[in-house]
């Protein structure tokens, strides 16, 4: 359980799913619009992932692909991946893909990701080590987080390169301060 | 009036305006063909606005909260009633939220950039310890209504044990939110301690709750001791070293007088010095110098 105290894997567990329940539960009701708190067999219930997860273990519900790998999304991979808008999809497409391969029925997610992944590399790379200044390009919003990390590491390998070809202050203030003191005149 | 130029592209629509309408027209809405997933953006729009009227950033005034609380009444009353109209079309409940204040904690600490500190958010954190008694008397009633009915618990399989390990479940996802809280903030502290030394500035002091400030004395406390048993600094040298000497510029009014290593030195404002490079990088991570090259 390398993962228990990764912030990022506790987000993506939160993606919702949608479930169906194979046996009843009793005594669960948060649902603010439903009367009694039993969820029958066979009743269509959103979870969030990880609740969802451990129930399929225990065979208790079986789960559907979630929106984020539908058929649009192919579509939209396949034509054009470089410029898809992942991160409004599922900002941790690439995660959550993994932790759902082998618990949905659906044997098609893994290339999906791969394929996605492979094209989608190639435009991180170049954009990251050679784009001007981070902020300012659009590309920046349609990354999952996955991407951002790689996106973010080619970036401050380049800064750290053209640093030591200059050669700057090697001593920096402690990055938790901030970056800029305000000089109080 | 809604029109349907009003509804974007994927059928949802603007929630700005939403409170303006009756729940009349809601109803109507609801009954036109966006059905489920309106019903869902719907249910949404509504739980979070009723999270954020209890919570006291919300900067309404008393008259548009008192408003708003009357709408979500109204509104949650008529979606109970349509739910019966239109359950061929079921709607899909959201299980609960189970979890989501505890993951609103984890998204909170994560929002700032990696290495930050939020404000310790103690409510939030209270509050998600609540929830976690309130699933574990849950889990207990569950487990007591089995033994009451005479069935093995550790074997049956029936709706109540299904029940209490959905409860179970959502008391481990929330320790573990927790944990991970925690944890994490604890060890920025601990950096924290290695760059900046056993002196907490002003901004980060406020940020970090009691027993925090008491982990990170505690912390030093222990790195000086060791460190005075070695008769070494392990807190010089993060980068490795090329000079023995580097001049600095002072930042910020340090004082006079201050005993370095192998002089005393006056530390005025916008002086240059010369130092001995293992006494300035203290200095320079609290960012009271910088370093001057060329």
């Amino acid at each position: 359980m390398a993962k228990y105290y990764d912030i990022d894997d506790i987000i993506t567990e939160e993606e919702i799913v949608s479930v169906i329940f194979q046996k009843p539960a009793s005594g669960v009701g948060i649902d603010p619009s439903s009367e009694t708190d039993f969820i029958e067999t066979g009743s269509k219930v959103e979870l969030p992932f990880w609740l969802a997860h451990e129930l399929q273990l225990r065979q208790a519900v079986s789960v559907n692909v979630p929106p984020c790998f539908n058929q649009k999304t192919r579509l939209e991979i396949q034509a054009d991946s470089a410029s898809v808008d992942l991160r409004s999809r599922c900002p941790f497409f690439y995660e959550f893909g993994c932790k759902i391969a082998p618990i949905v029925s659906d044997r098609t997610i893994g290339f999906l990701l791969l394929s996605a992944f492979k094209s989608r590399y190639k435009e991180v790379l170049t954009k990251a080590h050679t784009a001007a200044f981070a902020a300012g390009s659009k590309f920046w919003t349609i990354l999952t987080k996955e991407e951002i990390n790689l996106y973010e590491a080619a970036q401050s390998a380049m800064i750290s390169f053209k640093k030591w070809r200059k050669g700057g202050p090697r001593f920096q203030i402690a990055s938790i301060l901030g970056r800029k003191r305000k000089s109080t005149e | 009036m809604l029109t349907r130029n009003r509804i974007d592209g994927t059928g949802g629509f603007l929630f700005s305006d939403l409170s303006k309408h009756t729940a009349s027209t809601l109803a109507t809405m609801i009954h036109l063909r966006w059905r489920t997933e309106l019903q869902l953006r719907l249910r949404n729009f509504l739980y979070t606005l009723g999270q954020s009227l209890h919570s006291d950033s919300l900067s309404f005034s008393r008259h548009k909260r008192r408003l708003l609380v009357n709408r979500l009444c109204f509104c949650s009353f008529r979606l109970r009633r349509l739910r019966s109209i239109l359950s061929p079309y079921s709607l899909q409940p959201l299980l609960n939220m189970y979890g989501r204040k505890a993951c609103e904690l984890v998204k909170e600490f994560a929002s700032v950039g990696k290495g930050q500190l939020t404000q310790y958010n103690s409510d939030l954190f209270e509050q998600v310890v609540a929830e976690c008694s309130q699933h574990h008397l849950e889990l207990q009633s569950l487990i007591r209504k089995m033994q009451e009915e005479g069935l093995d618990v550790q074997t049956a399989r029936n709706a109540d044990h299904y029940g209490a390990l959905i409860h179970h479940l959502a008391l481990v996802r929330n320790k573990r939110c927790l944990m991970a809280y925690v944890n994490n903030r604890a060890e920025i502290i601990r950096s924290l301690v290695w760059k900046i030394g056993s002196v907490l500035p002003k901004e980060i002091e406020e940020k970090l709750s009691h027993t925090e400030e008491e982990y990170f004395n505690k912390y030093s406390g222990e790195l000086k001791k060791y460190m005075s048993k070695m008769e070494l600094d392990l807190t010089v040298d993060m980068v490795p070293p090329k000079d023995p000497y580097i001049k600095v510029r002072v930042l910020d009014d340090i004082g006079d007088g201050i005993v370095l290593s192998d002089k005393t030195a006056n530390f005025a404002r916008h002086s240059i010095h010369f130092l001995k490079r293992t006494d300035a990088e203290q200095f320079i991570s609290r960012g009271l110098m910088e370093e001057l090259t060329g």
